[in-house]
């Protein structure tokens, strides 16, 4: 690839990205709206414990967690079964990944029509993992946030759990890492499944 | 997926978990009293302060505070999640130990300066229109900021490649 070609493909880039982020913040709303029951899928599978109902209300994503059972909080204190809690996070922290997935996908130079379609057709794989490990876990984290707080307020320390570390992790950058490297390993796999 | 591809990425993702929980081992106490108001709020301000003498802003511990605005830095607010993201990348490409000392410092540089920029940007944004600072914040400028630490990649693995082949072709 010459300087010309780098030079169009950045143009390329930036081109793709305005498009994008203009597109989901004045209408991104209703592509979290379509994957809203994959959360709630996501979000009863990784907490084992909760049935889940989430919306958006206002510009946020709301997660509404119904206990299944009674949640140890201290040795003394549990959530009681039944009982509903809520956390929330914006519908434009939901799409960060998402953009940068999609940005990366739509710049790679792809060199026929068939790489386009393929790279077309693993971009939906991509999107759901890219989203079943960033917004749904994100929303649990949150609720754990909460337990941790109740337990230091009361003098204890709690064990962290796996979707807490998971959302530092993520929300310290991690959830710009994943879509991006999601993104260059979906089109360094079309580029294998597509090489003559 | 070839086997070079895979390797960059699993490299590249251990070792970000590796920066991540090293990160999270230094106090918050350590990081809003020590490093950010020295290495980037005090810079910030001089900025604001050069751009707009009349704002005349100071900085106190974490925070940059003028008269009609402030901005808390906090932690992932000082640009270290790009920063290991870039590092991780240049570690995991596997080029020369020059290259790598090369991308690293000019990575490190370019991310200190593009999160200045964003720093001293956001500022401005709360002091204009507080109701733009959580879209600009945690949409646009994160993404932007990875389509440009993208760009710089990019940029420094075509020179090592083309260093490398002008070296060879020397030898030659």
């Amino acid at each position: 690839m010459n300087n010309k070609a780098i030079g169009l493909l950045a143009a390329k880039g930036l081109v793709i990205w305005l498009a994008l982020s203009l597109a989901g913040f004045f209408a991104g709303d209703k592509l979290i709206n379509t994957l809203l029951p994959f959360y709630e899928t996501v979000t009863e599978s990784a907490s084992n414990g909760y049935i889940a109902n989430i919306k958006i209300v206002e510009d946020d994503v709301v997660f509404y967690a119904t206990t299944l059972t009674a949640r140890p909080i201290t040795p003394e204190r549990s959530l009681p079964a039944g009982s509903t809690i809520q956390s929330s996070i914006s519908v434009l922290h939901a799409l960060v990944p998402i953009v940068i997935l999609f940005t990366v996908i739509l710049t790679w130079p792809a060199n026929s029509l068939k790489q386009r379609l393929y790279l077309l057709a693993i971009s939906i794989p991509a999107l759901l993992f890219i989203s079943a490990t960033s917004a749904p876990i994100q929303l649990l984290g949150q609720l754990e946030i909460g337990f941790q707080n109740a337990a230091l307020k009361a003098g204890l320390s709690r064990d962290e759990p796996f979707v807490l570390t998971w959302m530092l992790l993520t929300e310290g950058g991690g959830r710009w890492l994943l879509p991006a490297l999601t993104g260059l390993a979906s089109c360094a796999l079309v580029v294998k499944l597509t090489k003559p | 997926m070839d086997f070079q591809t895979f390797r960059f990425i699993a490299i590249a993702a251990i070792l970000y978990g590796a920066f991540h929980f090293a990160y999270h081992k230094v106090p918050d106490e350590v990081l809003s009293t020590k490093i950010y108001p020295n290495v980037i709020g005090h810079f910030a301000a001089s900025t604001i302060n050069t751009l707009t003498p009349d704002r005349n802003v100071t900085v106190k511990d974490h925070a940059i505070i003028s008269k009609k605005a402030k901005l808390n830095i906090v932690r992932g607010c000082d640009g270290s999640g790009v920063w290991f993201m870039l590092t991780a990348a240049i570690l995991g490409f596997g080029a020369s130990v020059r290259h790598t000392l090369v991308g690293f410092v000019l990575g490190t540089l370019t991310v200190y300066l593009i999160n200045q920029v964003r720093i001293v940007g956001l500022f401005y944004v709360i002091e204009y229109n507080r109701a733009w600072f959580p879209p600009v914040h945690t949409y646009f400028a994160p993404t932007l900021i990875i389509f440009l630490i993208a760009g710089f990649f990019l940029a420094w693995t075509r020179w090592c490649s083309n260093d490398e082949l002008a070296t060879e072709s020397k030898e030659a």
